[in-house]
């Protein structure tokens, strides 16, 4: 495993649903783990949903539930959201990450820090062929909302399988995005031309303080573009925009980094995002974070959602979008 | 912390070893040392639900620790092995606990039931015992549930089936695992002291509380502005003798605010 889970030391406990118990994935999944402690229930909810759970003790060492997704299986996704087409959705086989980001929405909206893998992967599929008939048009699907796409591959085998099945239909198009290394599966595959890969950053002095457990930006901009001159379309996400002390330099810095090797031609799209977050999650975040710089930042409250002040947050998106207009076409740059 | 035990005999190596003292307690027994209260319920869930909810009533802290000890059967398990309850069932309710368990590999996790009569037939991989459910019920509304464990020790199994098992057996079992039993409290009470506030600046907040007229929202408001100044890295002592120079409530917050803007950018 060039990057992810070290197994056996991460995974003490599993608990699976009674109905997913003989599912071939469960099984499979389960005999990676001989140490670990397996726990049989009837669902997820008993254990993910209580109340008075405290998300930042159990990320100190999360369990594995698996369990079988029988609510929605793709979400529609804002028109708002610029990149992608005219239908776009997302869908999420698992929830929770391995990484520990301090301004990671999940840990405000989640009760339970354990990963929620949902093992039946063929009704995901099912209700994607379903939505990419219904339209003549290219169809999006972005994984990586509620987990990180590539982080716990060796574990989920999630991209391998479904890189099978959107490579036969053309007009479903995949983005997985990811913070992780752990590129193999790219890197072993053959390319595809309907699937974006898209990596996040953030500069390194931020990235250290508060993207605790992901692999260095040296690491995954060398990732990046492996998988690229592997042939693989590339997504770059400068995502969230923090504002920060010396902001410029070290933005500046991380994209004189990120084209410095980078293939363009393979760049499909780079996308930037703020920090708002909606206020119930701020909130609970707060309370689990009580000690972290980020939580006490300069932030307003408007509309429901926290965020960097407006003028704040219009000046960073366009010294940003400025600076990555010199590397590349502003038809491939968003704002989401 | 707070043990809940059934019996004096399971709490015996814990009142001894913390050096607890007996206190006078409406119906169960009671000891307390500066850290630790223990309350022996008696057996049964009825009595290990009264007793916890005695004892959570007297609690403030939603960040204390709770742990029932005690000696259970087992199904699988050798006699004198400890295991912490990762899924807690009851034989008349239909509601099952999964007490999260977020300490790796402190000692073996079983599900365990909780049975109105003793049990004598044993499934495998199953824990028997008379009180958890009762007692994980009631101490979940007391704290958040991965500060609520339960361990038994095993005291029976399908090779030396129930008998009466005598006081002095009791309380050498758990003597027995006892490194066991302390590690797991210690690590309980430092998971426990990572989610709470640090007391100094409660303590400050009711200090500066009482030196101006703070309305309800704007005691919060100094509240944030203490745990910010915390949490930058900035000097509380600085904060406070500008809130005690202002004249009034307002002008407090406004100067603390003042003060602590420019250290809000993330570094």
């Amino acid at each position: 495993m060039a990057e992810g889970l070290k197994e056996d030391a991460m995974i003490n406990l599993i608990y699976v649903e009674e109905d997913v118990r003989q599912h071939p994935r469960t099984k499979q999944i389960i005999a990676r783990f001989p140490k670990a402690t397996v726990l049989t229930c009837q669902h997820h909810k008993e254990i993910f949903n209580p109340s008075a759970q405290n998300f930042r003790l159990q990320k100190k060492n999360p369990a594995l539930i698996l369990a079988r997704q029988t609510g929605k299986f793709v979400h529609p996704i804002p028109p708002s959201y610029g990149i992608g087409g005219q239908n776009n959705f997302y869908f999420s086989h698992m929830l929770n990450c391995m990484y520990d980001c301090r301004y990671c929405f999940l840990q405000g909206m989640y009760p339970s820090a354990h990963y929620l893998l949902f093992v039946n992967y063929e009704d995901f599929q099912n209700e994607i062929e379903k939505q990419t008939l219904k339209n003549k048009d290219a169809t999006w699907f972005f994984s990586g909302y509620d987990c990180d796409s590539l982080a716990m591959e060796s574990v989920t085998g999630f991209a391998e399988h479904f890189f099978s099945f959107f490579r036969k239909r053309p007009q479903a198009w995949v983005e997985l995005r990811t913070k992780s290394v752990a590129t193999r599966v790219l890197l072993g595959s053959n390319p595809f031309s309907n699937a974006v890969i898209a990596f996040s950053f953030t500069p390194e002095e931020l990235s250290k303080r508060i993207e605790i457990g992901v692999p260095t930006v040296d690491a995954r901009i060398k990732a990046m573009n492996e998988v690229a001159n592997h042939g693989w379309k590339i997504g770059l996400r400068i995502d969230p925009i923090i504002d920060c002390e010396d902001f410029e330099k070290r933005y500046s810095g991380l994209f004189t980094k990120v084209f410095n090797h980078l293939n363009i031609e393979r760049l499909h799209s780079v996308s930037l995002g703020m920090f708002p977050l909606p206020q119930p999650f701020f909130k609970k975040m707060e309370k689990l974070l009580p000690e972290e710089p980020l939580m006490a930042g300069p932030y307003e409250s408007q509309e429901g959602k926290v965020s960097f002040p407006s003028k704040i947050q219009e000046e960073r998106i366009d010294f940003c979008k400025k600076l990555l207009l010199q590397y590349i076409d502003k038809k491939i740059l968003f704002c989401c | 912390m707070n043990f809940v035990t059934a019996f004096l005999a399971e709490a015996l190596p814990l009142i001894e070893y913390y050096q607890m003292e007996k206190v006078s307690g409406p119906n169960c027994p009671m000891y307390r040392c500066e850290q630790h209260t223990l309350i022996i319920s008696g057996m049964g869930k009825e009595k290990a639900s009264g007793a916890t909810s005695f004892l959570g009533q007297l609690k403030e802290d939603r960040s204390e620790v709770w742990l029932n000890l005690g000696i259970a059967g087992h199904g699988e398990y050798d006699l004198a092995e400890p295991f912490l309850a990762g899924k807690i069932l009851d034989d008349k309710e239909r509601e099952v606990f999964f007490p999260p368990q977020i300490l790796g590999d402190i000692c073996k996790v079983s599900s365990l039931i909780t049975c109105t009569q003793p049990a004598t037939e044993y499934l495998a991989g199953m824990g028997y015992d008379m009180e958890a459910h009762a007692f994980y019920q009631q101490a979940s509304r007391f704290a958040t549930r991965e500060l609520v464990q339960v361990l038994k020790i095993v005291s029976d199994n399908p090779s030396n089936p129930l008998q009466k098992i005598s006081s002095k057996v009791a309380t050498q079992l758990i003597e027995e695992t006892f490194e066991i039993v302390t590690n797991l409290v210690d690590q309980l009470e430092q998971l426990a002291k990572e989610i709470q506030p640090p007391k100094s600046l409660k303590i400050l907040h009711q200090k500066l509380l009482n030196t101006q007229q703070f309305s309800a929202t704007r005691a919060h408001q100094l509240y944030d502005l203490i745990r910010h100044t915390h949490a930058l890295g900035k000097d509380l002592e600085q904060l406070e003798s500008l809130v005690l120079s202002a004249g009034n409530a307002a002008s407090a917050l406004s100067r603390g605010e003042e003060w602590l803007k420019d250290s809000r950018k993330m570094r």
